[in-house]
């Protein structure tokens, strides 16, 4: 039965449907046909005013990379912002310079968005008042008395002639902060660097490949731990600092930018650091010769060289990172500590404030590719953190105890030379021991490099009593005293170039703030030379670094107030 | 308080002063040749016992030793630097009740220290004690809890192995005045540290370890030395065999080939053996050779007996480490065809050195060969050189001969008189043919034969 029909209605047949659809269709295809042709006409229009790319040009890049010759990615060129810039000298600094500084004294501490942090203490800034000019111009002394003449080299520990990297970083440390103060004029400290930085190019290598471990400052042969020539292997953590420095100098004074390169074009990166962004130090197996390499550097000290190295276009990525790390709780602060156990890696964890202060004072705890944040926000900013609690630690040690503490490694009197005067070590507290292991808790003392160091760094009435203890402790002749016994034995009567080079970075800081000012060049021979041999490939030369490139901004997490 | 590097510091800093006189002052608190390679006389690498190990020491800075060894022996821990520094104490931080050894720079003579108590050997090789603020009148007590055990008075005196072997066993040595006590000092460590003396004093040899000392197994073998099957000799005896099998006889270097490490060991021991002889030599006063250049002391001149003695018994030295020279070289040197040389002579007769054979050349020549090879091989003083030549030519002159029997004669004669009478010449025993033997057995079924009869 068929339903009926409502009057009115026409009934649809499906041809009218298909009709409709194959419309439809047709409309389509011809709208897209007419705005594919415009495109077209268009695209092709356009190719006519592209400029071309000529081979080996400014915009051919990929050349460019090849050749070396295209700039560092800064923080201040990828956000485009004003870079910083270098401090003058103190005798060129007007008078109200200080006056017109950002100190960030307003700003609320702790990690921004970026992981960037903001210290709870203010460090010292300032012009010297003339205690402290004193002690600098002492300081200077050691490096005018024990700088070798035929060498440029100077002794790390007074008369004896033999010297590490590390040691003579603070020797550059100690003539950059002379010339800075105008103790020196610009003659003798180009003079100084020159001859320096010649014989660095000069020396005779380990086996051809890094500098050795100890050289002897008065002929520049490598030597043992005796002194006498041989061979001992190279110490990444050396060649790192000593890299922190040398792109120190580089920076501040592009005229020795040259020299400096030519020494690090002479050197075979390919071992020293791994793919994965670890630093290995070298020995000599004592059985058969043949060289070792062995990872180096525990937390503190190793992230201070990973900077270095990359500082020179490296990526030191698993070196710069703190993990893996455990705390300790002494006086209520957590106290970081590598946490590789010394049982298994037959490496010894020691904590103590040199590496911080290192960091702090020449580096802003800032991250190399960092050139344009002020001086109060650091952007390596679990290091910043870290170095809170360094300090912390051990002011609450002198309000609990009574001891003034200011830790670090030092020399000292007699045997064995030299001892870790570690806040945290071996699994104790406030650890004193030789580079064996033994515990000697007699050779304890306040080190003038650490506490002049935290003085400079942390303003505030604890270091106003280190400072009181230390500005004065010096040989009007020679130079600063290595530091002030703990348990009243009296000064450690010994001189050496680190601790006299770290007082005046110490005191560079108080005037002009972070150490690192950033490059103002556009090429470097550093990533341009050997372009074309392959000298470049096996000896580990970087190109120069861009974002992606950049060490992370990470942070850990926070100790906000002291617990028990 | 424990006794600390700065103990150890100035304590070597006098026995620097003692033993070399003044010495120039260092500027500035630079350290002072400590560290140089001449100091070290200790090979940290040779285990002092079971379960030590060799360690690099983590420098910092341009100088200092670059390894020392550390372990657990006798139940206290111990850690030693190749200059002998060594510390023993219960604790592995060794930061209590701390044992010092210092030993005197460049020798090996040390001493033990532990709060009042030093202790060193006598060159008899006996244990002697000081003990600061005592006296032979006080009262030494070996004390152990609540139990004591008195000490005779010749505690101060060289020990014996009596006293030695209490004072070893621990506790606690106390020294009572009028029956107050004046000092106490624990013994812990003792025993492990007058060990370490004697060791050290003895160059590292393991023969003067205690009998129940852990001694290591394998010594200076590292722990790849199991795969080293080539060159590895086993500490256990080895069986003798007949002279000349090629099976005992280490294999001579190939021409090109490098040296096999064993053969460079001995060849190092034998040259420490040269060293110390030579030490002990240029220690000992210098017999002058007559006609040597050197006159003759008029004031105290020696026995022509007693130089003759030492004139002796230097030669038996001199011939004795000639003979291992020669036989470690024969055993080195490519063999004639095939054979090593050392296979084919027996053991204790190597050939005589060429040095001090009757070889080609004039007699001058031979003469300046000879004095070379005493001189620069042995480390002979030129004039102990030419004296041993000389009494060489005395021996083979028969003149000399004759004088040298009528020396012997007079020594003889001398020593009759001074010393205990000689026993009668014993009248040869008579010659008994086998056949009279008889056995015990026969005897006795004789002798009662004969009583049942």
């Amino acid at each position: 039965m068929t339903p009926p029909s409502r009057p009115g209605s026409r009934r649809k047949t499906p041809w009218s449907a298909i009709w409709m659809f194959a419309a439809a269709g047709l409309a389509v295809l011809a709208l897209s046909g007419g705005v594919g042709t415009t495109a077209r006409s268009l695209f092709l229009a356009g190719a006519d005013e592209v400029d071309p790319i000529i081979a080996g040009s400014n915009l051919d890049d990929l050349p460019q990379l090849m050749r070396g010759n295209i700039p560092v990615v800064t923080s201040s060129r990828f956000y485009d912002l004003p870079r910083r810039e270098k401090p003058p000298r103190m005798c060129e600094m007007p008078e109200d310079y200080f006056d017109k500084l950002d100190l960030g004294r307003d700003e609320s501490p702790g990690y921004t968005r970026r992981n960037e942090y903001v210290r709870r203490f203010q460090p010292r800034r300032g012009f010297l008042n003339e205690r402290e000019l004193r002690a600098a111009k002492v300081a200077w002394l050691y490096f005018e008395k024990f700088t070798q003449e035929g060498t440029g080299l100077a002794n790390s520990v007074g008369n004896y002639p033999s010297t590490t990297l590390w040691d003579t970083a603070s020797y550059v440390a100690g003539a950059v902060a002379a010339y800075e103060f105008c103790l020196i004029e610009k003659p003798e400290f180009d003079r100084r660097m020159t001859q320096l930085f010649t014989t660095l190019k000069t020396l005779d290598l380990f086996r051809n490949e890094m500098p050795n471990k100890v050289y002897h400052t008065r002929t520049g042969e490598k030597v043992d731990y005796t002194n006498k020539p041989g061979e001992i292997g190279f110490s990444a953590l050396d060649i790192g600092r000593m890299m922190v420095w040398m792109r120190i100098v580089k920076n501040r004074y592009p005229h020795l930018g040259n020299t400096i390169d030519a020494v690090l074009l002479k050197w075979d990166f390919s071992n020293i650091i791994t793919e994965e962004g670890l630093l290995f130090g070298a020995y000599v197996d004592e059985d058969t010769g043949e060289t070792r390499y062995a990872q180096e550097g525990r937390l503190g000290y190793e992230e201070y060289a990973a900077k270095g190295f990359a500082l020179w276009g490296f990526r030191p990525i698993l070196a710069h990172r703190a993990e893996p790390f455990l705390t300790a709780t002494i006086y209520g602060v957590q106290v970081p500590y590598d946490g590789r156990d010394p049982r298994i890696f037959h490496s010894q964890n020691y904590v103590v404030t040199e590496s911080y202060l290192q960091d702090g004072l020449e580096l802003g705890f800032d991250l190399p590719h960092d050139d344009h944040t002020p001086d109060w926000l650091s952007s390596d900013g679990w290091r910043a953190e870290f170095a809170d609690r360094i300090y912390e630690v051990q002011e609450q040690r002198w309000r609990h105890t009574g001891f003034m503490t200011a830790r670090s490694e030092h020399n000292v009197k007699g045997p064995p030379y030299f001892t870790y005067d570690t806040i945290f070590s071996d699994g104790y507290p406030w650890n004193t021991v030789t580079p064996r292991g033994d515990y000697t808790p007699d050779h304890a003392a306040v080190a003038a490099k650490a506490a002049l160091g935290l003085w400079a760094l942390w303003d505030t009435d604890y270091t106003d009593v280190l400072y009181d203890a230390i500005i004065e402790l010096y040989d009007p002749e020679t130079g600063m005293y290595e530091g002030l016994y703990e348990r009243g034995q009296g000064r450690v009567e010994i001189f050496t170039a680190n601790n006299n080079g770290i007082i005046l970075t110490a005191l560079l800081y108080k005037l002009q703030g972070k150490i690192l000012t950033p490059y103002t060049g556009e090429t470097e021979v550093w990533y341009t030379a050997f372009r074309d041999q392959d000298i470049r490939v096996r000896r580990n030369y970087p190109d120069p670094p861009q974002r992606e490139d950049w060490l992370p901004a990470l942070r850990h997490s926070t100790q906000q107030k002291v617990e028990f | 308080m424990p006794l600390s590097s700065l103990t150890r510091a100035l304590a070597a800093l006098a026995l620097a002063v003692c033993a070399a006189g003044p010495a120039p002052a260092q500027e500035a608190g630079a350290p002072d040749p400590t560290f140089a390679s001449e100091n070290a006389i200790l090979d940290t690498s040779i285990l002092f016992a079971i379960g030590a190990r060799e360690a690099r020491q983590e420098l910092r800075g341009a100088f200092g030793w670059p390894t020392f060894q550390e372990g657990l022996v006798e139940g206290v821990y111990f850690r030693f630097d190749p200059d002998g520094y060594a510390r023993f104490a219960p604790s592995p931080r060794l930061d209590a009740d701390v044992f010092e050894v210092i030993c005197r720079p460049r020798t090996y003579t040390c001493m033990g220290r532990k709060g009042a108590m030093q202790v060193g050997l006598t060159p008899a090789g006996q244990l002697q004690l000081d003990i600061e603020n005592a006296s032979e009148g006080d009262d030494f007590v070996l004390a152990e809890n609540i139990d004591e055990l008195a000490l005779p008075k010749t505690l101060l005196q060289p020990l014996d192995r009596r006293l030695e072997a209490l004072l070893s066993s621990g506790g606690e040595l106390v020294i009572r005045r009028n029956g107050a006590e004046v000092v106490r000092i624990s013994l812990s460590g003792f025993y492990a540290a007058t060990t370490y003396l004697r060791w050290v004093a003895a160059r590292q040899d393991y023969a003067v370890l205690p009998r129940s000392w852990p001694v290591p197994n394998s010594v200076q073998d590292g722990p790849g030395a199991l795969t080293r099957t080539e060159t590895w000799a086993s500490p256990m005896p080895r069986p003798l065999t007949a002279p000349g099998a090629p099976a005992q006889a280490p294999a001579p270097a190939l021409p090109g080939t490098t040296q096999p490490p064993r053969m460079a060991e001995d060849v190092a021991e034998v040259r420490g053996e040269l060293r110390i002889l030579r030490e002990m030599m240029m220690g000992q006063p210098v017999v002058p050779a007559p006609g040597a250049g050197a006159p003759l002391p008029t004031a105290a001149p020696q026995a022509p007996g007693a130089m003759a003695d030492r004139l002796t018994a230097l030669e038996a030295q001199a011939e004795a480490l000639l003979s291992e020279i020669a036989h470690l070289r024969d055993v080195m040197a490519p063999a004639a065809h095939g054979v090593p040389q050392a296979a084919l002579a027996p053991q204790g007769l190597p050939p005589a050195p060429a040095a001090l054979s009757n070889g080609p050349g004039s007699e001058a020549e031979r003469i300046s060969r000879q004095l070379d090879y005493l001189m620069t091989e042995i480390g002979l003083a030129p004039d102990v050189a030419l004296t041993v030549i000389q009494h060489q030519r005395l021996e083979a002159d028969p003149e000399a001969q004759a004088s040298r029997a009528a020396e012997d004669a007079l020594i003889d004669s001398i020593l009759a008189e001074i010393g205990p009478a000689p026993a009668p010449p014993q009248p040869p025993a008579p010659e008994i043919p086998p056949e009279d033997y008889q056995l015990l057995s026969d005897y006795v079924r004789s002798v009662m034969e004969e009583i049942d009869r």
